[in-house]
């Protein structure tokens, strides 16, 4: 024997990933054949699963004062509401058994909750609102979506009626319940106007002192005119006193703050109420005293000129009528000097009764005025209830509108068979791999000088091509 | 000159002290004793297909043998060559048929293919020869353990250097080798060939090879590929070690 066997002979070559492919890609029949099974068992996988298509429609939201709390409903609290209003399980339920949908869940409680997976409502810029829905059929994604707008708007017009009848019965109960307390103070009012009817007459905004000290100038201030029409020469106009100009303005302002008084209580009060008796007596006094202030103010008429007497002086029965219109002149002076100083001591000199009773009056009167004011409040409330239930219920202005219908989704939302296609090829070419490379794992045979070397260890003396198609069994 | 018969008396007390008897025979046969080489002409009138160096010298396969018998050489010139397979159809007959062709068409030095595989002998139908009519290996080797100077017949192939010796139809209850009457006679065909090819049947088959392998110089694997297994390489491998195993020659698929 020549020599012993060395170790190297039966030293491994290192196994490089190079030749595990190539000795996987021996077994490409295998690759393929598993690669084929796997694609013929994806194919009707992926035939079978279902598209899911979205139609979308939009809905405008009105922002519409509410009756009742009269501030703007807010497009989110509004998003809130109608998405509750969506999502009802009743109307969803109603819309599948309507539809048919989901005809696998017997239970179409569980056939509403797997649609309310699919509907969404999302609340956009410009009091918009998107509702979608998800089906696997184009065309049933745009009725369910289209019935589900249509069931949404006509709901949420009735829920606007029915809260409308609502805050207008509120309203009514509560006109009635304020008329009643309004009533009641008037007529509290009346008892005791009746009781004292020197308060009535005492809110008077003219003092009796005052009056009656224009009724003294007045006199005086004519008194005056006449003296010096009379000492006046002949055929000399004496220009207006500016006492009596200043007394018929203030007579013109009396005059016309009383019309306005009267005109405001005509329009609120009945002719038994004693306001506006008070107030038909005020203007009347007025006109009164301003007619007299005209008459005194009025330009003095041209005088013929007297005939001088002997004496080159006045007549006697003239210096006569002159005196003694002096002396009535100095008496109203001094009434005057005293009303004057009545006038301004007048308010030390408070009647606590009189005072008592002018605080009663104002709180009754004021109890009167904000039961009016509150009835008032009510009856515009009233009536803004009134023309939104009327709107309503007419339903020619609704607050939800369509602003663009459902549309018939041409291409699906996300396409799943692609992706299951993908998958399944996937899923397909790692199994054929895997089971390529299995293959090559358990198959030790020898299919070139490499695999000779690397499984046997030993060295390749030359790799012959094969002369015959396949090994024969008869011969060695 | 006869083979002196195996002497059954015992030898004398003088020469050999010893009480243990001799078994065997201590003196070698001399120069006379060598039997001869017969040669028996025979024309290939039909090569076998796997034949390559006849049915087609120029071919990439008979490239690929004339590169064996280099690497052979390379491998230090061994003059006796066993080739043999982990299992039986792996192209062991091929190989050493073609190998054994290889060398003989260089006309300078003389090479005898050997037929040692008993159980499928193929080796005079690759090369058409007639059958039963030609020198059978067994047969002579039988016979040469009586009469060792019995001269050897072989079967000359065509006009080269190539020598046969095949094996012929052998009953299946003979089919045993005897590992030194096979080892003389390779002893004995070394003095008349350069170089001795030796076509040994599968290694796993059977104890054969290990009864032979001793007699080569050298030992060739034959392996085909997408048939042969690594594992049963590996298991031949190991049941012929420590032979100097001169390397695997592959058969493409």
């Amino acid at each position: 024997m020549a020599g012993a066997l060395t170790e190297g002979h039966m030293r491994a070559a290192p196994v490089t990933p190079w030749h595990v492919a190539r000795r996987t890609l021996r077994h490409w029949p295998v690759f393929l054949a598993v690669l084929a099974t796997g694609i013929a068992a994806g194919v009707p996988v992926v035939l079978r699963t279902e598209q899911v298509y979205r139609s979308e429609a939009v809905l405008l939201y009105r922002q519409t004062a509410r009756v009742g709390s009269g501030e703007a409903d807010s497009s989110r609290r509004a998003g809130s509401r109608l998405q509750d209003m969506l999502l009802s399980q009743e109307r969803l339920r109603r819309i599948a058994d309507e539809m048919r949908l989901y005809p696998q869940h017997a239970d179409r409680n569980v056939a509403a909750d797997e649609m309310r997976k699919r509907v969404m409502l999302h609340v956009r810029d410009g009091s918009t609102f998107l509702v979608t829905f998800d089906a696997a059929d184009p065309a049933v994604a745009q009725a369910a979506i289209a019935r589900l707008t249509q069931t949404l708007i006509r709901d949420n017009a009735l829920q606007r009626v029915s809260e409308a009848e609502e805050t207008r019965r509120l309203l009514d109960g509560e006109h009635q319940r304020l008329a009643q307390e309004v009533n009641k103070r008037e007529t509290a009012l009346t008892e005791f106007l009746r009781v004292h009817p020197e308060a009535a007459l005492a809110r008077s905004p003219a003092p009796d002192n005052r009056r009656e000290l224009d009724t003294v100038q007045r006199e005086f201030a004519g008194l005056r005119a006449g003296r010096l029409r009379a000492d006046a020469p002949a055929g000399v106009t004496t220009r207006p006193d500016p006492d009596l100009l200043a007394i018929v303005r203030r007579a013109e302002q009396e005059l016309a703050t009383s019309r306005l008084e009267l005109a405001e209580r005509e329009q609120r009060l009945t002719d038994a109420h004693p306001d506006l008796m008070t107030a038909r007596e005020r203007a009347r006094r007025a006109q009164a005293d301003l007619l007299q202030a005209r008459e005194l103010a009025a330009p003095p008429l041209v005088i013929e000129p007297a005939r001088p007497s002997a004496n080159g002086g006045p007549s006697s029965p003239a210096r006569y009528a002159t005196d003694m219109a002096g002396a009535e002149m100095a008496s109203l002076e001094q009434e005057i000097t005293r009303l004057r100083r009545t006038g301004t001591g007048s308010g030390r000199r408070i009647n606590r009764h009189a005072l008592r009773v002018e605080v009663e009056l104002e709180g009754l009167r004021h109890d009167v005025e904000q039961a009016r004011q509150q009835l008032a409040s009510l009856e515009e409330r009233q009536l803004q209830a009134a023309m939104v239930e009327k709107v309503a219920a007419s339903g020619a202005l609704g607050q939800l509108a369509l602003l663009d219908p459902a549309s018939r989704p041409g291409l699906p939302l996300v396409d799943v068979r692609k992706k299951v296609a993908l998958a399944a090829l996937t899923v397909a070419l790692m199994l054929a791999g895997g089971t390529a490379l299995l293959r090559a794992r358990a198959d030790d045979r020898i299919f070139n000088d490499t695999d000779a070397e690397w499984m046997a260890g030993q060295s390749v003396l030359v790799t012959v091509p094969s002369t015959q198609g396949r090994p024969r069994r008869n011969h060695a | 000159m006869p083979e002196p018969p195996l002497s059954k008396e015992p030898p004398s007390s003088q020469a050999r002290p010893s009480s243990v008897l001799p078994l065997f025979r201590t003196e070698r046969p001399g120069p006379a004793a060598r039997p001869e080489v017969v040669a028996e002409r025979h024309a290939v009138a039909r090569a076998d297909q796997g034949l390559v160096l006849l049915t087609s010298p120029t071919g990439r396969a008979a490239a690929k043998y004339r590169a064996l018998r280099h690497r052979l050489l390379e491998h230090g010139d061994p003059k006796a060559v066993l080739v043999t397979s982990a299992h039986a159809s792996e192209g062991t007959t091929t190989v050493a048929s073609n190998l054994a062709l290889a060398i003989a068409e260089l006309r300078r030095y003389r090479v005898l293919l050997l037929e040692a595989n008993l159980h499928r002998p193929s080796l005079a139908a690759r090369f058409a020869l007639p059958h039963n009519q030609h020198p059978c290996f067994f047969a002579q080797l039988e016979e040469h353990r009586s009469t060792p100077a019995a001269p050897w017949r072989v079967t000359e192939m065509g006009a080269g250097d190539l020598h046969l010796l095949a094996v012929g139809a052998v009953a299946a209850e003979a089919r045993r080798i005897d590992a030194p009457s096979f080892a003389a006679a390779l002893e004995a065909m070394r003095a008349h060939y350069e170089y001795v090819i030796v076509d040994a049947p599968p290694v796993l088959t059977g104890p054969d090879v290990n009864l032979l392998q001793d007699a080569a110089d050298a030992i060739v694997l034959v392996a085909r590929a997408r048939h042969t297994r690594a594992r049963a390489l590996r298991e031949a491998i190991e049941q012929i070690s420590p032979a100097d195993i001169a390397g695997v020659v592959v058969i493409a698929a």
